[in-house]
């Protein structure tokens, strides 16, 4: 069983992580059961090592966040570490059907109301537009009568 | 003005002109302008170029010419030299009607057609009578003597006689470009070819491998039988000597596709080059297309100034232009299209110049424009549908840089634009029919509903003042005989008049005065005229709401709007309603009542309805003629019986007097005298009274109703929108883009987004995870990862 071994200064967020090997194709001493979650890797005392955080196992194909780091006797290290199933996946997950309710790549606010939005909530800027006609500059009258017979209207 | 909401979403309005062009209009004597001042001699009153009319015409009435034709895209085609070329800016920043508030909307695609080089020597010689003159003077005739389909020329005259057209619009579909080629054949030659892109593709790309740009020259007119409308013109290209030039034929949007070459000097290029007025004109018949260019950050003007030397080749150049409201763009290339060389053999570099990449896929790279384009001259009259026409994909008012043919084409949205957009627009195809209000209250066309027991008249101030002098100085100059009276039918005159009511506006449409029906009384007045209707209608005028943010903080509850109508008050207008729409307001007035019914309509149609009160009841007075009639009868009365008290008792005292001497009794006699000329006297008094009483009879008055209200005729005389928006704690969303997105609902694949990304639910089919990891993985997804 072999690891690869990274610093990984990312966000765990981060579905691709930014990673600086440290050391590659080490080889994994098991002496007892090894989780595939969250296993333990022990792995031969290398003082590059005390500095990792992050690592691939080539077995289980899949990348593991380093939890903690133990000095074991005789010199070995035990690398306590955690499945990171985002970046493990990422590659499988590019064609899987979503609905996306926030997203950067939207690129602006949308018509879908934002309750994160930093809007002032006493704040208000306020618009007004003219109409183009206006009227009273003129008044005209209309007479009713009333009388029969002789009407000219 | 109507936007296809299908296809551009509703976040876009109409266009306005830029402040620069308005000021050009109005600043005729400016060195830039191209109108003279004879020009508001001419009979087109209504956008004649006088004292900033057509400015102010142009402010008024963004957008609206030609509104029979598809709204979706706005033309403007540009005689050279013209000012109003620069109506084609659709500029965000332009202060409003009304100069309130700065408006920020958003860019729909445009379209601009310019004839030549835009520049101030041609401008110059233009004004002048010179060769400039002529020679444009051939390209309006070429427009003049058109016979385009449904293309509406709307030419205004200027002073030489000739024939401009600020505005004109085609529907889509009305106009297809012809992709042609800008290429040469190495590096050391200047000159260079034009070909069509199919005849190069074909024949000569070998000979010619380079292709420094592409521009589409618009042909007009309906499928089968389309020109291009600039056909007599033979444009020298060779001429320009340096290869630079063409960059400025490669104007497209969105994706930056005009090229910078690293070492543009703008003096190299002066002569030809556009000047600040004409930076997005091209020549010679090019077109020029963009859509939403503010938000790709193009906030880049090109002016005088020098283009920044080494200027690398996917940055903008920003040469400082700026004149405040408006903003010119130019497209600095993108390096993903366009690629420096150094022109001339390696030893003799004169410059280094750019190029389009071999791989670029030209068809796509015209796409950008939005409109319809061929690659051969022999295909320009190709209708939707055939292999030969390429429709560019607009998905949500962008274009995408893609394009179908053939049946595929003949599907999208914009192949179908056409000239009934707003009636298709929400009703499926079925609009339900709309009530004419224009020709139900025509006056041509409206029954009278007023009966023949009462008249109707119309009158200015100076009519109603007679009709007021004619009954009070007709009786007042003793024509009181019952003949007199009778004829206002045994009544008080007043009472004849049932009411009179003013308007703050104008109604008169007939200039005929007619005598006017009083009781039985035929009064021959000035001034009051015929009225032909009962009802008239009010037009307030039309005004666009406008959105800002152009998403959901334009709406309820969010934002707020009320509009406020003279007479009527104020109505709350939903923004979810109108945001985006023309807004009409109308009155149906009853000219009876007073009453008013206030339409507003959103694009034509009636949204909502307020009543109100726009005719003001006027307070009338008159002789109550009645009870004068009855106290000048009494008052006669009593001076008969005074009359004839006194004759009787005159009569009985000589009568006394006379039996007294007859008896001999002289004392009596004298006694009787005496009491008959006291008896005499008091008679004398009474029939002196009821002289005086029937002399001194005083006139009673009479008042009909009361004046109403008049405090809606201090208040503000028309309509005013009035729209409050929030405000944003932070303007600089890009640390929150980052951090918490944007709230939107979008399905698609994950491999669709970027960035902060939070979905609400996700279909992990074919991710090989364990449930548990696949449960773990949804829960990370919802609560937001980076993709």
């Amino acid at each position: 069983m072999m690891i690869d071994i990274y610093n990984n200064t990312s966000d765990n967020r981060y579905a691709t992580k930014d990673l600086t090997p440290i050391a590659q194709n080490i080889t994994v001493l098991p002496y007892d059961q090894i989780n595939r979650d969250t296993p333990n890797f022990i792995i031969a005392n290398n003082p590059l090592a005390h500095n990792a955080n992050y690592l691939h196992c080539d077995t289980f194909n899949r990348y593991y966040y380093i939890q903690n780091i133990t000095l074991d006797i005789g010199g070995r290290i035990i690398l306590h570490c955690k499945c990171d199933v985002l970046s493990s996946a990422i590659s499988q997950l590019q064609n899987c059907n979503c609905t996306v309710v926030r997203s950067e790549s939207a690129g602006r606010p949308s018509d879908v109301p934002d309750n994160e939005l930093p809007i002032n909530p006493v704040a208000y800027d306020t618009l007004s537009q003219i109409f183009p006609v206006t009227i009273g500059d003129i008044s005209e009258f209309v007479i009713v009568t009333i009388g029969g017979g002789t009407s000219a209207n | 003005m109507q936007i296809n909401t299908d296809v551009w979403g509703t976040q876009y309005g109409k266009f306005w002109y830029s402040e620069r062009t308005l000021n050009k209009l109005t600043n005729y004597a400016s060195e830039n302008s191209f109108f003279t001042p004879t020009f508001e001699t001419e009979t087109y009153s209504d956008v004649a170029y006088s004292n900033g009319q057509l400015s102010e015409y142009a402010k008024k009435n963004p957008g609206q010419y030609n509104t029979l034709i598809d709204n979706s895209i706005c033309y403007a085609a540009i005689p050279a030299n013209s000012p109003v070329s620069t109506i084609s800016y659709l500029n965000r920043t332009t202060t409003i009607a009304g100069g309130v508030e700065a408006y920020h909307g958003d860019i729909p695609l445009f379209l601009s057609i310019a004839y030549y080089g835009f520049n101030e020597n041609a401008n110059s010689s233009m004004k002048s009578g010179g060769n400039g003159n002529s020679f444009l003077a051939n390209r309006w005739a070429s427009w003049t003597n058109s016979d385009i389909e449904d293309v509406d020329h709307t030419r205004y005259p200027y002073s030489g006689g000739r024939l401009i057209m600020p505005i004109v619009k085609w529907n889509y579909n009305d106009v297809v470009l012809l992709l042609k080629v800008v290429v040469g054949d190495d590096l050391t030659n200047v000159n260079v070819h034009i070909f069509d892109l199919a005849e190069w593709e074909q024949e000569q790309k070998t000979t010619y491998p380079y292709v420094y740009a592409i521009f589409g020259v618009p042909y007009l007119g309906k499928a089968g039988d389309r020109f291009n409308i600039n056909h007599n013109i033979d444009i020298a290209y060779t001429g320009w000597g340096t290869l630079a030039t063409f960059n400025n034929y490669l104007r497209c949007s969105k994706n930056v596709k005009f090229a910078i070459p690293p070492n543009y000097n703008h003096n190299d290029v002066y002569d030809y080059s556009p000047t600040i007025d004409s930076t997005l004109i091209n020549y010679n018949s090019n077109v020029l297309v963009g859509s939403r260019l503010n938000d790709y950050g193009f906030s880049v003007g090109i002016g005088n100034a020098s283009v920044t030397p080494n200027a690398t080749l996917d940055t903008f150049a920003n040469t400082g232009y700026s004149d405040g409201n408006s903003s010119l763009y130019m497209f600095a290339g993108d390096n993903t299209i366009i690629e420096s060389f150094p022109m001339g053999t390696p030893n003799n570099v004169s410059r280094v110049v750019t190029k389009i990449k071999d791989d670029v896929d030209l068809r796509k790279l015209m796409s950008w424009y939005g409109l319809q384009f061929v690659d051969h001259v022999d295909k320009v009259s190709a209708a939707i549908g055939s292999d030969d026409l390429c429709i560019p994909i607009i998905e949500s008012g962008y274009t995408t840089g893609e394009y179908l043919t053939g049946e595929n084409a003949a599907g999208l949205p914009n192949a179908n634009w056409g000239e009934d957009w707003p009636d298709k627009n929400g009703y499926d195809g079925n609009p339900a029919p709309k009530w004419d209000y224009e020709t139900k209250l025509n006056p041509n066309t409206l029954t009278k509903m007023h009966n023949t027991f009462t008249h109707v008249y119309l009158a200015n101030n100076t009519g109603v003042n007679n009709l007021a002098n004619w009954l009070y100085g007709t009786l007042a100059s003793g024509a009181t005989t019952d003949a007199f009276l009778e004829k206002f039918m045994n009544l008080n005159p007043v009472d004849c008049i049932a009411d009179v009511i003013m308007y703050p506006f104008t109604i008169t449409e007939s200039s005929v005065q007619v005598p006017m029906v009083v009781g039985n009384q035929i009064a021959q007045l000035q001034n009051i005229y015929y009225l032909s209707h009962d009802i008239h209608l009010l037009n307030f005028g039309t005004i666009t709401f406008r959105k800002y943010y152009n998403d959901f903080r334009d709406f309820e509850p969010y934002s707020d709007c009320t509009l406020e109508i003279p007479y009527h008050g104020s109505v709350h207008l939903k923004p979810s309603v109108y945001a985006g729409h023309d807004i009409t307001v109308k009155c149906i007035v009853d000219l009876l009542s007073g009453a008013s019914l206030a339409l507003v309509y959103r694009d034509g149609l009636v949204m909502d309805a307020i009543a109100g009160q726009i005719g003001m009841h006027l307070q009338l007075s008159g002789i109550q003629s009645a009870n004068y009639n009855n106290a000048l009868y009494a008052a006669a009365n009593g001076y008969k019986q005074a009359a004839v008290g006194d004759i009787a008792k005159t009569g009985g005292a000589l009568l006394s007097i006379a039996g007294n001497i007859g008896s001999g009794n002289f004392a009596g006699a004298v006694s009787s005298a005496f009491s008959g000329i006291m008896a005499d006297m008091q008679s004398e008094i009474s029939l002196n009274n009821a002289e005086y009483r029937l002399e001194h009879v005083q006139v009673p008055f009479k008042t009909r109703g009361t004046n109403s209200v008049l405090t809606s005729y201090g208040n503000e005389q028309c309509c005013r929108l009035i729209q409050t928006r929030p405000k944003m704690l932070e303007n600089n969303l890009e640390p929150f883009a980052k951090t918490h997105g944007f709230a939107c609902c979008i399905n698609g694949v994950v491999s669709d987004f970027s960035g902060f990304t939070k979905f609400s639910a996700v279909d992990l089919s074919g991710v090989d995870l364990s449930a548990a990891e696949k449960s773990e993985l949804l829960r990370i997804l919802q609560s937001g990862v980076y993709l």
